[in-house]
């Protein structure tokens, strides 16, 4: 009997033994030198001018090849931050950064990640003035292969950041096809990548740029009583927020209830579809929204924000696409329901047919069906444009970049996308 | 690549063919077996183990995790070691009051196991049962109106029971379980008494 | 070559296993029957990490064909199926009695996985190879329950994906992780034995979820109950 008790606590460990990863963002807060209050911001000359494709001499055995380094920018409260990102080719790798110049020198001070895993670690840059920080900060650079030298270190974890890395300049980065747009799916990055913020919330609308997104899709459901919000999943789980008693589906809740009772992963509130917009026009250069119909009821709320939001848009001189997705065919007949349907800027995923028949601005098929270039070239011949979604697998992005003619790719992992996009000849 | 694929196909069309030719010589033991089925109900105390992250977070130490527990379960002794039957029953995994800008409500959780269990003596009148199935969660809601949700989540239990008999067909238990909803992870550890009714034997 | 080199300086002593003790998991030898065979279903939980809020999936056909070689050696042949997606192994495994109960088994296996999905945008398939490197120890207790315990290692050897017009094919021999199996093997009805066995898959990937296209180098963990009746 003691061989069978022992047996199955054995059993009982085994069963029990599910690893639980996690990501734990590194503090970057230890570089004095970057702190020191003597250091200055960058100007956007010399932000620009350090954007481009850069060889990677030391360092390629971890991130690859190649790096696109390209800064992006949120405004909070008035106030505007500005990071530098790089994107590698290996393992859909990136770093994130802030930049400042001290004594005639480039510094960059922030973390790297790898999304194909859970590493990540601080990583520091600087560009010396013989480097090529000296033209950087020139009022009209001159930058040509080979011209600025990044040298830096990185580290694993919390560890001080001591394994050399060093990127060369070598060329600009690809803007064709223009425009292109890298769509990060729920908001900008899903919670089980592990991220540092929630899917479908606002803070992951404010970070997604720095992983190289310029468009975001985020999920749209109702509460019971009738609000906008983002959330993805049919029913209220702890994938995506916190333990607190509710379960079921989120319709089931009103707005104050979810608002009171519920958190997502990290902390945050479940936005509303407004709370998102205002985020997108007000706190973020993203070019396009695709609002995922979650709902099979009227389209009409959404309908009404999203004209509100693209007249708020060009007020402010923005560029801003917001397109309704139409994933279904019960979505597409509530589409059909709305008087002014065909001047309704729409995204349509199901046949070209039936994205003529609501003129939808978008025709986006899933990526499984290949890269359709004949169809694709159909849709463009039609003055619209084609997106596909939701392509995960580097290889699949590859191709998708390299030999598709798609305007646009919905993705996870958009650091991936854009290395493959700026990189691509 | 594409010759070894045709290679494993052949071996198991093969060994598929020879199957049918073959004469089986297992031969099962003539041993009769007395097969029962045996009725467990009982209650008792269950307290709730996993954390919570409520919102507000000062409503923190304001969660009751401990409440009245019932079971409810069938098994199937075939007259061997291992024993099948089916289990459910009730818990309230834990409740809290809130009180928000002035509005006051409660909330509740409860749970109804819908179980396979298989059960097997460890030694004498102490048997073990693992139970393996979903658990349908029900939230009971006052505040901004009153909502009743539900959602299934896949789980299991595991329970050591004793049993003393006070007849030929009638015993009591004492049992420790410990209910694991694993998507919701909720955890609820409950000690309980049962009735225990050798229903049918045949 | 490991459980030849075992077989050879080992001889089994068992005599007093008899052929009631039908089982497929459990390592004891085949000593009057030359096939046995299983038909069942495995159950996977699939995680959230790749099927999100969706937790459950379709069971998978399970067929398990064992051939005698000799008293030490069988081969063990097992079909998986759900349609759309299989995978089929064979393999030889070693058994080697140690006590009156306790059995010790070793075996490696090759296994290949298709599948295919034409359906609601879907217009892909894949195929790969996967070796499976596995030993086991099985304790019989006194009322004829049959208690294995399995611990494998796989291997991918190879993967190819087409999506429409896109096809990705990875070759490499990588550690895909590992899987440790509770079974418990007993006669249970109508002269009928039974397979109840629980297993904890840690793999870089699982061929049933190939569909959804989740590629990381984080090991998932799957659960999986596997059903048996032993015909």
């Amino acid at each position: 009997m003691k061989k069978i008790i022992i047996i199955l606590l054995l059993s009982g460990l085994f069963l029990s033994c599910k690893k639980t990863y996690q990501v734990i963002m590194p503090d970057t807060s230890s570089w004095d030198l970057f702190k020191t209050p003597v250091a200055l911001p960058l100007i956007q000359i010399t932000r620009s001018a350090m954007e481009g494709v850069y060889d990677i001499p030391e360092g390629k055995d971890i991130f690859g090849e190649l790096v696109a380094i390209k800064w992006s920018y949120v405004i909070n409260n008035g106030d505007t931050t500005f990071h530098i990102s790089g994107f590698f080719g290996k393992d859909i790798a990136y770093f994130i950064c802030e930049g400042k110049q001290l004594n005639g020198s480039i510094l960059m001070n922030g973390y790297w990640r790898k999304m194909v895993s859970t590493e990540t670690g601080i990583m520091r840059l600087t560009i010396d003035p013989t480097d090529g920080a000296s033209v950087l900060l020139t009022a009209a650079p001159l930058i040509t292969s080979g011209s600025i030298t990044i040298n830096g270190k990185f580290g694993n974890g919390q560890e001080e950041p001591q394994i050399p890395i060093t990127l060369k300049y070598k060329r600009p980065l690809n803007k064709s096809p223009a425009p292109f747009q890298i769509a990060a799916h729920r908001s900008g990055g899903r919670t089980s990548d592990l991220l540092p913020v929630s899917e479908n919330s606002v803070a992951m609308i404010l970070k997604t740029q720095e992983f190289g997104s310029t468009g975001v899709e985020i999920d749209i459901r109702f509460t019971r009583d009738g609000v906008p919000i983002l959330f993805h999943d049919n029913t209220l789980n702890l994938r995506v927020i916190q333990k607190c008693g509710l379960v079921g589906p989120i319709e089931n809740y009103t707005y104050e209830q979810l608002s009171t009772f519920v958190r997502l992963t990290h902390g945050e509130k479940i936005p509303t579809l407004r709370e998102a917009l205002n985020a997108v026009v007000y706190q973020t250069s993203l070019s396009f929204v695709w609002l995922d119909t979650k709902y099979t009821s009227s389209i009409k709320p959404v309908q009404a924000l999203q004209k509100e939001f693209i007249q708020k848009a060009a007020a402010q001189g923005r560029g801003l696409d917001i397109v309704i997705g139409l994933p279904g065919k019960d979505q597409f007949n509530q589409f059909l329901a709305l008087p002014d349907y065909t001047t309704t800027p729409a995204l349509c995923e199901l046949s070209i047919e039936d994205v003529e028949k609501i003129n939808a601005k978008i025709w986006a098929p899933r990526f499984t069906e290949g890269t359709q270039n004949d169809k694709v070239a159909v849709v463009h011949a039609q003055g619209r444009r084609a997106f596909v979604w939701t392509v995960d697998v580097p290889e699949f992005i590859t191709r998708f970049v390299n030999e598709g003619h798609f305007d646009g790719i919905l993705s996870n992992f958009p650091s991936c996308v854009a290395f493959n996009y700026y990189v691509h000849e | 690549m594409s010759k070894g694929v045709i290679l494993s196909v052949a071996v198991m069309a093969v060994i598929a063919i020879n199957k049918s030719f073959a004469q089986t010589t297992v031969k099962t033991d003539k041993v009769k077996t007395k097969k029962t089925l045996v009725l467990y109900v009982g209650g008792g105390l269950a307290n709730y183990l996993a954390p919570i992250k409520i919102q507000p977070v000062n409503l923190q130490n304001n969660i009751t995790r401990t409440s009245a527990t019932g079971t409810i379960r069938i098994m199937w002794h075939p007259g061997y070691r291992l024993n099948l039957g089916i289990e459910s029953g009730y818990s309230n995994f834990y409740s809290y009051y809130v009180k928000n800008n002035g509005v006051s409500g409660k909330l509740s959780l409860h749970a109804v196991p819908l179980l396979l269990v298989w059960s097997m003596p460890i030694i004498k009148r102490v048997n073990i049962f693992y139970g393996l199935g979903s658990y349908l969660l029900t939230t009971y809601l006052k505040y901004d109106g009153v909502v009743k949700s539900k959602t299934f989540s896949l789980g299991s239990n595991i329970a050591l029971s004793y049993t003393h008999p006070l007849s030929k067909k009638l015993g009591i238990a004492a049992e420790a379980k410990w209910m694991n909803a694993f998507v919701t992870k909720d955890n609820l550890l409950s000690l309980e008494v049962q009735m225990v009714w050798k229903f049918l034997e045949f | 070559m490991v459980t030849i080199g075992i077989a050879i300086t080992t001889t089994a002593q068992d005599t007093t296993f008899k052929s009631k003790h039908a089982a497929i998991f459990f390592p004891y030898p085949m000593y009057k029957e030359k096939w046995r065979s299983s038909i069942g279903f495995t159950l996977l939980t699939t995680p959230e990490d790749i099927t999100e809020e969706t937790r459950i999936r379709l069971p998978c056909g399970d067929y398990r064909l064992l051939r005698k070689i000799n008293k030490h050696f069988i081969l063990d042949n097992r079909l998986l199926f759900q349609v759309l997606q299989n995978h089929i192994s064979t393999g030889i495994r070693y058994i080697k009695p140690i006590t009156d109960n306790l059995y010790f088994s070793a075996g490696d296996d090759i296994g290949f996985w298709f599948g295919y999905l034409k359906l609601s945008g879907f217009n892909s398939k894949a195929t790969g190879w996967l070796n499976y490197s596995h030993i086991s120890l099985g304790y019989k207790t006194k009322k004829n329950l049959l208690i294995t315990f399995k611990a494998q290692v796989s291997a991918s050897l190879s993967y190819q994906a087409i999506t429409g017009d896109n096809k990705v094919t990875i070759g490499k021999n990588a550690y895909n992780g590992e899987t440790f199996t509770l079974a418990f093997e007993q006669p249970f009805y109508n002269k009928k034995h039974l397979t109840l066995a629980f297993s904890t898959i840690n793999n870089y990937f699982y061929w049933q979820t190939w569909a959804l296209f989740y590629k990381t180098k984080r090991k998932i963990f799957y659960p999986q109950v596997t059903v048996g009746f032993i015909l």
